[in-house]
């Protein structure tokens, strides 16, 4: 749904409702971005229910802290980093200890990008799900969200140079299934 | 690498996902209980009130204990020959007004004065250890002539004195001296004899602490962090205050605090263009001027560029403190206080840095940055009371004040809080 083609209302006005209490504004504004952010909180989720839980608790915090919107910068950015801090928490709370274990790769393969071109969104996505938690919170945060390493690592509490290497091992994986498509493809 | 990572985001970064119908329902449910939730200062105004009130109800339990008379050493003869005269006037009076039966429960009331010095008025209650040597007292009876039924209750120390009397309606003729156990009598003409003017200075060292909601600002945190330190600050706090029996006390007024932030901010390799015009003017020897040479040169200077500046906050406020003072000796006191200060108002000015790390300056003309009123606060003092005479007193001790809100305004991304820590002087008059 694009943001313009809800009403003639913009986003801005939107949140000033918002502000003021008004729950049709919340509602619009929830309908508006609830499709992005709730792909986004799948990518962090083990699955379906997990995802609408974390988007649940997000949505939440973003009403309640919405007076904290400066209202410079594009709500949905200021959105996502919310959604992705309630995710990071939703994970402490609920997952006992991720593996974020400090191994070097040993073969980086370089699969064809356009293979990753051919394939559909929900393909990629189911590819991504099927990494493992710590891998995939690393990947989603730095290749998907653009945070640095050094944010990765302030924020999940582990080195720079673990991220770095789950990044890489998170990388391997994702294309060593890519090859197995391929191959199964034939 | 950066081909494959931006692949996967160009497909992955806009995808949208269906949501579950009853989600906003959830959400909207969540949103309602939040707005419900009681306020924390309400809790702390509760607790703050309620908690004297305690004390009060545990310290001073209503009960009469006949056999203890403390202070009846102090009373003097005459006392009892009064009240019994005056017993034996009334007698006399019901008996010439010839009183019908009914009016006999009365008089039984009305002969119960000559009982009131057995209650023991100075004992109940009483503290012995304390210098103050407090004391509750509580009488009941008849007045004199109109058979009006009255009831009074006093709490009473050294030159201190609280009377409360129910259904009073005339002045009290026969009770004056009821509370009155001697030399050592309060002065029942005072209404408020705890009353107190108080003013205070205090000096301390601020310590800020900035947060972020995400973890997108610790950058710029780390920077003011870098370039912002507490320096000492100060507080002058005038008002008025009042000394309860029990070593209690209330005071209320207003302040002024000014918190200091210094900001310094060191950039390196500033390149500064230095023009240098060297004329040379050739003269004979008759000397005038055969020819005027200038050579116009411009070079660099490549050096640091230092800004110190000397951040405020000055505040108006309103504090409200509630303590208790235990005597160590006759003339000096230790006084531990809590309470809450309310800002009124608030300016702030100095210069901090922005995301790239440069400094810019905030609240000459506007301020966007922080709140003009930061609400609420909470204080704490420790001090020693030294007693000069029966009107003055000087205290000095450590006193706190924390700010447990965020004091910026929306548009400033980075939570700021302040924890005060210092020591304060002041001086107490009785009135």
């Amino acid at each position: 749904m694009s943001p313009l083609s809800l009403n003639s209302i913009t986003e801005k006005e939107l949140v000033a409702l918002c502000l003021k209490g008004d729950r049709i504004s919340c509602k619009q504004l929830f309908e508006l971005h609830s499709g992005k952010m709730m792909a986004l909180c799948y990518r962090f989720a083990r699955d379906k229910n997990e995802a609408e839980d974390i988007l649940q608790e997000g949505f939440i915090r973003i009403f309640n802290k919405l007076d904290l919107y400066s209202g410079e910068g594009v709500l949905e950015a200021w959105m996502r980093r919310v959604m992705i801090n309630t995710a990071l928490k939703y994970k402490q709370k609920n997952v006992t200890k991720h593996n974020y274990s400090d191994i070097d790769d040993k073969h980086v393969f370089d699969p064809t990008p356009t293979i990753i071109e051919e394939m559909s969104k929900d393909e990629i996505l189911r590819l991504v799900q099927n990494l493992p938690d710590g891998y995939r919170t690393v990947f989603n945060m730095y290749v998907i969200e653009g945070y640095s390493h050094k944010e990765i690592a302030d924020s999940l509490g582990i080195g720079e140079s673990t991220s770095r290497s789950q990044l890489v091992k998170a990388r391997t994986l994702l294309k060593t299934q890519l090859l197995n498509l391929i191959r199964l493809a034939g | 690498m950066k081909n494959f990572d931006e692949k996967i985001r160009d497909k992955l970064f806009n995808a949208e996902m269906p949501v579950s119908s009853g989600l906003w329902d959830a959400i909207e449910q969540n949103l309602d209980r939040k707005d419900k939730r009681p306020k924390v200062w309400f809790l702390l105004m509760s607790l703050l009130i309620g908690l004297p009130l305690l004390f009060f109800a545990y310290y001073y339990p209503i009960s009469v204990d006949s056999k203890e008379k403390p202070s009846l050493e102090n009373t003097d003869d005459k006392y009892f020959a009064e009240n019994s005269v005056l017993s034996d006037r009334f007698e006399n009076f019901v008996d010439t007004e010839n009183l019908v039966s009914d009016n006999s429960m009365k008089l039984n009331q009305t002969l119960s004065i000559e009982k009131i010095p057995s209650l023991s008025y100075n004992s109940i209650g009483s503290f012995k250890n304390s210098p103050q040597n407090l004391s509750f007292q509580i009488a009941s009876g008849n007045k004199q002539r109109k058979l009006t039924p009255f009831t009074q209750i006093g709490l009473a120390g050294l030159n201190k004195e609280i009377i409360f009397q129910l259904n009073q309606e005339e002045d009290i003729l026969l009770f004056p001296r009821l509370f009155n156990s001697g030399n050592d009598c309060p002065d029942f003409k005072r209404k408020w004899p705890g009353l107190y003017l108080y003013s205070q200075l205090g000096s301390y060292y601020p310590f800020q602490s900035l947060s972020s909601d995400g973890s997108e600002m610790s950058s710029l945190i780390s920077e003011r962090d870098l370039t912002e330190s507490g320096v000492p600050s100060f507080s002058f706090e005038t008002g008025l205050g009042y000394d309860f029996y029990n070593g209690l006390f209330v005071q209320t007024g207003i302040s002024y605090n000014q918190i200091n932030i210094k900001f310094y901010h060191r950039q390196e390799d500033i390149i500064n263009n230095i023009t240098s015009i060297i004329i040379d003017t050739l003269f004979n020897p008759q000397g005038e001027v055969v020819s005027i040479n200038k050579d116009t040169s411009v070079y660099q200077e490549i050096g640091v560029q230092e800004l110190t500046v000397n951040n405020s906050f000055k505040m108006l406020d309103i504090p409200i403190s509630v303590g208790y003072s235990y005597p160590l000796t006759d003339k000096i006191h230790l006084r531990a206080s809590a309470g809450l200060i309310f800002n009124m108002r608030t300016r702030s000015r100095g210069y901090m840095v922005d995301s790239n790390g440069e400094p810019y300056e905030y609240g000459r003309n506007d301020n966007d940055l922080f709140k003009t009123k930061w609400g609420l606060s909470y204080s704490g003092a420790l001090d020693l009371e030294t007693i000069i005479n029966d009107k003055f007193s000087f205290n000095a001790g450590l006193n706190m004040r924390y700010f447990s809100k965020n004091i910026n305004v929306s548009t400033n991304a980075v939570d700021q809080r302040f924890f005060n820590l210092g020591i304060v002087a002041g001086v107490k008059y009785r009135i």
